[in-house]
């Protein structure tokens, strides 16, 4: 009985063996096919921002074809779920579309013993869009401030609360304004929080609606509306306001978006890890990043992050 | 071996045990909520903490001064660890400063409006400067712009105060002789207290996540604290009281939450929201109530068998209907329609009803002139309702541009009633809808269940059909009707999907019916992946499920409770 056990087992073990054989043989193959470089297998795992999910996908499909061995799992659950998967070690790849906060990063640091790696990876800038049969044509910042805000924190101002007072004729001008925002939980509405607003409150008319493209198609079915949201996902129903600043310079509303990582001061980023956000930071993977209706890092600021990379790394 | 009655033993057996493993699982989501929100409201508290676990590197430090720390000719310098600064002259004169770049920039000077004061401090990481006068009350001050605005007074233990010292960007800590206070300052609430020995204190330290706390007596006489204070806003009542907030020019109930920002002191008043799903509930029941019971009970009372059953089906299958359908049509359909058909809406809404209703007691007039039977007047409805509406579109501009010069909204405006495209009228119709099929099943099955001898014996003393309805039927079956409409609110508080969509998500005070709410149930579904684990908004966003589960049992069981009622009464009868 046990003998038979035992001839079984070898058996099995000389099938697998055998399988691993070729299977190498073949992966060796299809590396050397698609890209030439080291080998890399196992698991990577990516939990977090819902914006960055589309770009992540994209990047992990290219860079799965570079490593075919190499598995790339993502989870688009919110950017405040990757600091707690990178923090409790439950994923490789943070991806967020807004710093991390203060208490994001202590925690992170009381597990770890050192901070979060953080790496730029694209830009998005944000719009401020009203109907298109709208005459308005220019805003600046201090009336967007005060438009949005319950009291506004970065320059003293009066209240607009109807089109008259942005200079618009009657009838609309007679109007309300209508505000459309993104929902308390996205990196925009904390984005505009931060630089909109000075860390003062919206008011409580502002709409928060749960996507950018839902923020467009609102101010698309009203007149009165006026709404911040990202360039992504622009249509000829609404029209695109251009932004002032106080001494009549335009501006642009830009955020960034990362991928947090956990590298360690000694041992530095895992190999995979790396491989991936060379790739990320690559030409293509930026080429990736403006197909995906965000902007690519300049490029000397991705010479800075990859030189940056490689020295997380420890050489054996 | 399977004999009958170990069969039944098995499947009662069996039977039992999943019955009970789900009242099991409700039971214990019940707990996990509450024991999720129970930290909300534990009092902070300050505890000795053994000395060899207390290895935290301390990063502020307070030295102590046994006499007031203060003269006129040396005026205190105060900061907040970031970017303002504040020099306070003994006589309540202020110099208020900012940092821009590397330059302080004077921002504002004047006199706080206090004779004398004895200690004062500007807390970390805030903007609010706290003074406290010669009688133990702790002014709290905040710039906004070039204006100072005044937050409530906090009143202290009368003792000899020896030092205001910051805890954090919301919390501070007063110093007597032998005892140390702790108070939060944007609710005025006394957080916590700790008596210390009679030998002077010489130094306070504190930890960077201010969890833990360090004070000197002398080189060789130290001793560590725990400070517990996890949710000490929600603790001092910010849920259900209007609040100063720091930057805001007055108190308020607020309600919002930013996942992205650092929120130091978070804005978590639990009114807009309970206020909005009341709203949302109350305007869709408005608009359900009616039309639900009045269709139950013409289904019940007035139509023939073979239509009662389809008319039924059809209502189960409203029921099956997604909200999300109903929310995406009245976001994206009925909302703009009705922004641009508000007149025509009105004129409907009034006009149809009335030509209704005179149209009926024409054809009824006509008839007996006629000496004829008034029989189902069917084809006198229908047309009667095409009637109203066809007037109601042909009137409807005539009336806008008589009465409100070519536009409702512009007049309404001018009027200071400010229409929102996204509005309770539009949670009214559309959670209106959902609900409808809910009434509408439990209302119809109770009249239609009212004994028929009971009815039949009416009949036949000679009472009409609506003096039979109006007089027998619906007192019988009131308690039934009562259940339905509760079984609706339940629906109606419940309802997620569509005030996601159509709501606007803007937590407003109030019942406006031309602007928008955000309810518990959005707030739950927008914020809960977002919201950091073991944050206090998370916590408060558990409370509000917590909040929504107890009213909902509530609710079903007062429905359980009145159909149990009503088919006693109808075995009685």
């Amino acid at each position: 009985m046990n003998q038979r056990i035992e001839s079984r087992l070898h058996a099995f073990f000389l099938a697998a063996g055998l399988w691993f054989v070729v299977l190498q043989a073949f992966g060796d193959e299809a590396i050397a096919v698609f890209a030439g470089s080291e080998r890399l297998a196992g698991n990577l795992t990516s939990t977090g921002s819902d914006s960055l999910n589309s770009l992540m996908q994209a990047w992990s499909l290219l860079f799965m074809q570079q490593h075919p061995e190499l598995n790339v799992q993502i989870h688009a659950s919110g950017s405040a779920t990757a600091a707690v998967a990178l923090t409790e070690s439950t994923a490789n790849l943070g991806p967020m579309s807004r710093p991390m906060t203060q208490t994001e990063r202590q925690r992170f640091e009381k597990m770890h013993g050192y901070p979060p790696l953080e790496i730029p990876v694209a830009l998005e800038t944000l719009a401020v869009y009203v109907h298109r049969t709208n005459p308005l044509n220019v805003i600046n910042m201090n009336e967007l401030e005060t438009l949005f805000s319950a009291e506004p924190q970065c320059q003293p101002a009066g209240r607009i609360t109807r089109w008259a007072e942005l200079g618009v004729a009657s009838p609309l001008g007679q109007r309300r304004i209508s505000l459309y925002g993104r929902n308390s939980a996205s990196g925009t509405y904390g984005f505009l929080k931060q630089q909109l607003l000075c860390h003062g409150d919206f008011k409580p008319e502002v709409h928060e609606l749960p996507g950018a493209a839902a923020v467009i198609q609102a101010v698309a079915l009203a007149e009165n509306g006026i709404g911040i949201a990202g360039t992504r996902h622009q249509s000829a129903a609404v029209k695109a306001l251009q932004l002032q600043q106080q001494d009549q310079q335009p501006m642009t509303l830009q955020r960034t978006l990362y991928i947090y990582l956990n590298a360690h001061p000694v041992i530095g980023l895992g190999a995979a890890e790396l491989a991936f956000m060379r790739l990320v930071l690559s030409e293509t993977g930026q080429q990736l990043v403006e197909q995906h209706g965000f902007e690519a890092i300049p490029p000397e600021i991705r010479a800075g992050l990859l030189q940056h990379l490689s020295g997380t790394v420890h050489v054996d | 071996m399977w004999t009958r009655k170990s069969r039944d033993c098995i499947s009662r057996v069996a039977v039992t045990l999943v019955g009970y493993s789900v009242l099991l699982a409700f039971a214990l989501i019940f707990i996990f909520l509450l024991w999720q929100v129970w930290p909300l409201f534990q009092p902070a508290k300050i505890s000795v903490q053994s000395l060899e676990s207390a290895s935290v590197t301390m990063v502020d430090s307070y030295s102590v001064q046994s006499t007031n720390g203060h003269t006129a000719t040396h005026p205190l310098m105060l900061d907040n660890g970031l970017d303002e600064r504040v020099q306070l002259q003994a006589d309540g004169y202020f110099q208020w400063y900012l940092r821009v770049g590397d330059d302080w920039q004077l921002q504002m000077q004047g006199h706080l409006g206090l004779a004398s004061w004895q200690a004062a401090t500007m807390l970390s990481g805030s903007r609010t400067l706290l003074v406290a006068d010669k009688n133990a009350q702790v002014y709290s001050w905040f710039r906004l712009h070039q204006e100072l605005i005044v937050r409530p007074r906090i009143t202290l233990r009368q003792m000899e105060l020896q030092a205001l010292i910051p805890v954090s960007a919301d919390s501070f800590f007063s110093l007597h002789p032998g005892q140390l206070d702790w108070y939060h300052v944007t609710t005025g609430k006394h957080l916590a207290e700790l008596q210390l020995p009679d030998t002077p204190l010489q130094q306070l330290q504190l930890s960077e996540d201010r969890q833990l706390m360090r004070l000197h007596w002398g080189p060789d006489h130290s001793q560590a604290y725990q400070l517990q204070w996890q949710h000490p806003a929600v603790a001092g009542g910010q849920l259900w009281s209007a609040v100063h907030y720091e930057g805001r020019r007055e108190a308020a109930y607020v309600w919002q939450t930013a996942a992205a920002a650092d929120d130091s002191n978070p804005r978590l008043s639990l009114i807009p929201l309970t206020s909005g799903t009341l709203k949302a509930a109350g305007y869709a029941m408005l608009f359900a109530t009616p039309l639900a019971i009045l269709a139950a009970v013409f289904t019940a009372f007035y139509l023939p068998e073979r239509w009662r059953y389809r008319t039924r089906a059809t209502m189960e299958m409203l029921e099956s209907m997604p909200t999300v359908i109903l929310g995406f049509i009245a976001a994206f359909l009925l909302a703009p329609w009705l922004e641009q058909q508000l007149m025509l809406f009105f004129v409907l809404l009034v006009l149809v009803p009335t030509v209704l209703v005179l149209c009926s007691a024409l054809w009824f007039h006509w008839r007996q002139r006629q000496q004829q039977q008034a029989e189902q007047p069917g084809a006198v409805l229908v047309l009667s309702l095409v009637a109203g509406i066809l007037t109601a579109f042909m009137l409807a501009p005539a009336l806008e541009h008589a009465w409100f010069d070519d536009s409702l909204l512009l007049w309404l405006a001018g009027q200071g009633i400010d229409y929102q495209q996204r509005n309770a009228l539009i949670i009214g119709m559309a959670m209106g809808l959902a609900v409808i099929p809910s009434i509408f099943s439990l209302t119809e099955e109770v009249v239609s269940q009212v004994p028929a001898s009971l009815t039949q014996g009416v009949l036949a003393l000679g009472a009409s059909r609506w003096q039979t309805l109006s007089s027998m039927v619906l007192p019988v079956a009131a308690p039934g009707i009562l259940a339905a409409v509760l079984l609706g609110l339940g629906r109606a508080l419940g309802e997620t999907m569509i005030l996601i969509m159509a709501t606007g998500n803007t937590p407003l005070l109030g019942f406006d019916p031309f602007e928008g709410m955000r309810t518990l149930t959005a707030s739950l579904a927008l914020e809960m992946p977002e919201a950091a684990v073991g944050s206090s908004h998370l916590k408060v966003l558990l409370l509000a499920a917590l909040l929504l589960l107890v009213l909902t049992f509530l609710i079903n069981t007062l429905v359980s409770l009145l159909r149990q009622r009503i088919r006693q009464r109808y075995l009685q009868l």
